[in-house]
């Protein structure tokens, strides 16, 4: 099964290819893209609606590039929510037309069901069940997967996002926005322990997380430091916060459904001291971590393509030709694939 | 009305204040939340949509922009955090949003003032000296 995959549900637009018999994939996402190229001009940092103007030239370059006929595609997948409702639209619009013009069916899929399959576009894929953390900018979320759409929420942020608090705290620190990734390397260079932040809600007997009031701790703590003061030990200080959070909620998250396998996907996922304190703190417990690849881990159309071949594959396509993205739209509502 | 000002010194009452805030919003309302990262904005805004009856988990609009709440009446949590300018507004397609009979409460407002509805009431946060200073300012006072 041949599957084109397109996302559009925020900032990111991206289109792949899986191929199932062969479990390989290839994708193209628009920040890789030179602006010099036909379908290009300058990226606004807020796509948005910009999907309109870039999606279907990008299609088009990437099937020809790689000498693909719409008659060797078996199905087309796109990201029907969450998200941005203008951004999403553009992908539902055009993939369905696309379907329906090239005579093939459509699916839409969930953008956060997507992200916790990515990890199964690896070469050795970790058995289900497992316990999935997603983090990143716009979602912070730990979920139990006993298999393709046998999802059960263990907890969630109840306000910022892991990513989001990176963000807003390297603003705070003066670097741009978005800045999570200068951030965590500056933290690299600081001391993890010359400030102490309160870990919020680490010690709730929940898997929720919340980070809004550590961006409140920082801009405190900053407005009082004398001029001189090390940067990086606040930047270190800061993260050692959100990442011991992000374990300890993890690791209750695992006693709860006692698994021992542990997927962590997101953009936050690339976080250093993330990787290595999960690799040393659940190896001591005899809890496999995986970390997906990070093109797969960040906003991507891989995980599309994938996650509407797995249920394309069961017989599940969009009944009718309507258009309906969803802004809003539970996890927990996603069913086993039928046809 | 005049305005008003207060001091807050914790999470849970600035969700209390929220909720106090609430009973003030009729269908038509729009508040602009201003105030730095950290100031307490999306805490108060979450206050406000409790209050409405909403139970589910209520989150920072910064990523997604908008979040929009099936409340009565419903209620449309914007950020505009993340945009430049009224261009990006109009990109993102929220100039579509349906403005009446709703409440709208709209962080960052000054990234596209030009291109939102007025306010109905103007809402500053600080923090000074440990605590939180909130201002709330009918949006007529500000002509008057």
């Amino acid at each position: 099964m041949l599957i084109l995959g397109i996302e559009t549900s925020c900032d990111e637009t991206a289109v792949a290819l899986y191929d199932s018999a062969s479990h390989q994939v290839d994708q193209l996402v628009h920040t890789q893209v030179d602006i010099h190229a036909p379908y290009g001009g300058v990226v606004p940092e807020l796509a948005s609606r910009d999907h309109v103007t870039r999606l279907a030239p990008m299609i088009e370059h990437f099937l020809s590039e790689r000498f693909i006929k719409p008659s060797e595609l078996d199905g087309i997948a796109y990201t029907r929510g969450p998200g941005l409702i203008g951004a999403l639209m553009v992908g539902a619009c055009l993939g369905k037309s696309l379907a329906y013009g090239w005579g093939i069916p459509a699916l839409g899929v969930h953008h956060i069901e997507a992200h916790l399959l990515a990890v199964m576009l690896e070469e050795t894929q970790p058995d289900f069940p497992f316990v999935a953390l997603i983090v990143s900018g716009g979602h912070s979320l730990l979920v139990h997967v006993k298999g393709v759409g046998e999802y059960h929420l263990l907890g969630e942020t109840l306000d910022d996002a892991a990513g989001e608090a990176f963000d807003k705290t390297a603003k705070l620190l003066g670097l741009s926005y978005p800045g999570g990734p200068a951030l965590a390397a500056l933290a690299e260079q600081g001391d993890p322990k010359a400030y102490h932040f309160t870990r919020p809600m680490m010690h709730h007997p929940t898997c929720d997380m919340s980070f809004s009031g550590l961006k409140t701790q920082i801009a405190k703590t900053y407005a009082e430091l004398p001029e001189d003061s090390c940067m990086a030990d606040l930047a270190a200080s800061f993260q050692a916060a959100v990442v011991d959070v992000l374990i300890a909620k993890s690791t209750r998250a695992l006693k709860q459904v006692n698994s021992k396998r542990l997927v962590v996907a997101g953009g936050v996922s690339a976080n250093q001291r993330l990787r290595r304190l999960s690799q040393t703190t659940f190896k001591k417990h005899g809890i496999d971590v995986v970390f997906p690849k990070l093109a797969y881990c960040t906003d991507n159309a891989a995980m599309v393509a994938y996650t509407g071949a797995v249920r394309m594959a069961a017989g599940e396509f969009d009944s009718d030709l309507s258009i309906q993205p969803k802004a809003r739209w539970p996890l927990v509502d996603l069913r086993k694939p039928t046809s | 009305m005049h305005a008003t000002e207060q001091y807050i010194s914790s999470p849970e009452e600035m969700e209390a204040f929220g909720k106090t805030l609430a009973k003030t919003l009729t269908p038509g309302s729009i508040a602009y939340l201003r105030g730095d990262l950290g100031t307490g904005k999306t805490t108060l805004a979450r206050g406000v949509i409790r209050a409405l009856g909403y139970t589910g988990s209520i989150s920072s609009p910064t990523y997604t922009i908008i979040n929009s709440y099936d409340t009565s009446p419903p209620l449309h949590h914007l950020d505009l955090y993340r945009l430049h300018n009224e261009e990006d507004y109009f990109q993102s397609g929220l100039g579509d949003t349906n403005v009446n009979a709703s409440i709208w409460l709209i962080e960052w407002p000054d990234k596209a003032i030009d291109a939102l509805p007025k306010p109905t009431i103007n809402i500053q946060l600080r923090i000074e000296k440990e605590k939180h200073h909130i201002k709330v300012t009918p949006a007529y006072a500000d002509r008057y």
